[in-house]
């Protein structure tokens, strides 16, 4: 199988990866619940990628909450910010990570944005849209469907200067593009572990710039007279059983991306993004969305004249290429990108994928259309 | 033969702690705070050295990783809370 599927999660994960998770499997315990030596492999290994990731993000390891995945770290900070009715103003390509729980919440989302590959456009946008009265801004990095990097530097900048809360959806951005706390001051960045990070699935980190309200109540190892969720990060967000093995994988995959270099990693997936459309230009009936350089991360997306996009995914599927199609769970870029009604087939690269995968793809694509 | 012991309520801040101190030089071990002196049930501790405490306790309040209480264990006595 050639894997493009990768804004799903990542496929292959680098060997290190599935080791450290089966040696978690056989050695650790639950962290922070007992002093016995399987207890205290666990906690290490939690506070050794909590040390990572907050030297990677820039922020200390007490703010770095682990979560099942993006959705779970972004609907704890929504609804920590945001209350029914408030408003909320959020870019033209979320994801229903954020739609959702915003709609769940009975939030006024106001989108802003929706030209693609276009930053002027969304920051002149949300300056609009940021009225006094607008309680959180929440902006995805990079739009899961079409790779559009949104210009968050700048969007943080105008949320700090206006005392509003940013939330940064970097599913699609983290382990690919610099992020740091630090120069954010973001109230929240939610990523997951298993994407660009290479992680295991079940995995995702909750960057805290402030502390979050519960979504669940229980143990957490610390305090346990009390009747109250404690008050301090990490423990006020992971009630239960952390998921070590996870984690475990998590600490391996970015210990993989300190050693490779962000930047390598961001500067192949470029470079394949633009060897596809190379290859693609000129096949008939093909459309792509293709911004390159530093307005696009990882995903382009393409339409065909006359083609089903799941249909021609299935094809696909069937001579071993893994693609996704559909609206990928993110109604609002598409609406955007004018994509609502036909979705569109999604390719994704890896740090794995080679010009030859991309290579085949576009013969198998062009073999699918001769027919 | 006395022990001394920083308390943290929480366990990140604890191995943060662990971690400050030992690029400083300075080793502690890290474990569950021993029963006898979490009042508020689970919670983690610093074992250390005595000739190292007040550098320690300094150190680590100048790193902005505070912890909650010192106290001085003798077998078989009732903990002492060090002032610090």
């Amino acid at each position: 199988m050639i894997y493009l599927d990768n804004a799903a999660t990542t496929m292959p994960k680098p060997p290190e990866v599935y080791s450290a998770v089966l040696d978690a499997m056989k050695t650790c315990a639950s962290l922070g619940r007992s002093g016995h030596e399987a207890a205290r492999k666990a906690a290490e290994t939690a506070f050794s990628c909590r040390l990572l990731a907050g030297e990677l993000f820039e922020l200390s390891p007490e703010q770095v909450v682990f979560t099942l995945n993006a959705t779970h770290a972004l609907n704890l900070a929504i609804k920590t910010i945001v209350q029914p009715g408030d408003r909320v103003v959020v870019s033209g390509f979320e994801h229903n990570a954020v739609m959702r729980p915003l709609h769940s919440l009975g939030a006024q989302a106001v989108i802003a944005g929706s030209a693609l590959f276009d930053p002027d456009d969304t920051l002149t946008a949300f300056d609009r849209a940021m009225t006094r009265d607008t309680k959180a801004v929440i902006c995805t990095h990079v739009s899961n469907v079409f790779g559009y990097i949104l210009p968050v530097e700048e969007l943080a900048a105008l949320c700090r200067q206006r005392g509003i809360p940013l939330i940064l959806d970097a599913a699609q951005s983290a382990g690919i593009l610099p992020l740091s706390m630090r120069q954010l001051q973001a109230a929240f960045i939610a990523m997951p572990g298993h994407k660009g990070l290479y992680g295991p699935q079940g995995t995702g980190m909750l960057l805290c710039g402030q502390t979050p309200a519960t979504l669940l109540e229980g143990g957490t190892g610390s305090l346990s007279v009390s009747m109250e969720m404690p008050d301090f990060l990490p423990d006020r967000a992971e009630a239960g059983t952390h998921n070590v093995p996870g984690i475990a994988g998590l600490l391996a995959g970015m210990q993989y991306l300190k050693q490779r270099g962000w930047k390598a990693v961001s500067d192949k997936e470029g470079a394949l993004l633009a060897l596809l459309q190379q290859l693609l230009t000129g096949l008939p009936g093909v459309r792509t969305y293709y911004a390159g350089g530093t307005l696009q991360s990882g995903v382009l997306s393409l339409t065909v004249d006359g083609w089903d996009c799941e249909m021609l995914a299935e094809q696909l599927a069937e001579a071993g290429i893994a693609v996704r199609a559909g609206l990928h769970c993110a109604p609002p870029a598409h609406q955007s990108a004018g994509t609502l009604a036909n979705g569109t087939i999604r390719i994704s690269v890896s740090d794995f994928n080679t010009r030859a995968d991309i290579e085949s793809f576009v013969a198998v694509l062009a073999s699918i259309l001769e027919k | 033969m006395h022990q001394f012991y920083l308390t943290f309520r929480s366990m990140t801040r604890a191995q943060s702690a662990a971690t400050a101190l030992l690029r400083k030089g300075i080793v502690a071990a890290f474990l569950r705070t021993p029963k006898s002196l979490s009042a508020q049930g689970c919670g983690y501790a610093l074992q250390i050295d005595g000739a190292s405490l007040q550098t320690a306790a300094a150190f680590l309040r100048r790193e902005g990783l505070a912890f909650d209480h010192a106290f001085r264990l003798y077998p078989g006595a009732p903990p002492q809370e060090v002032p610090l």
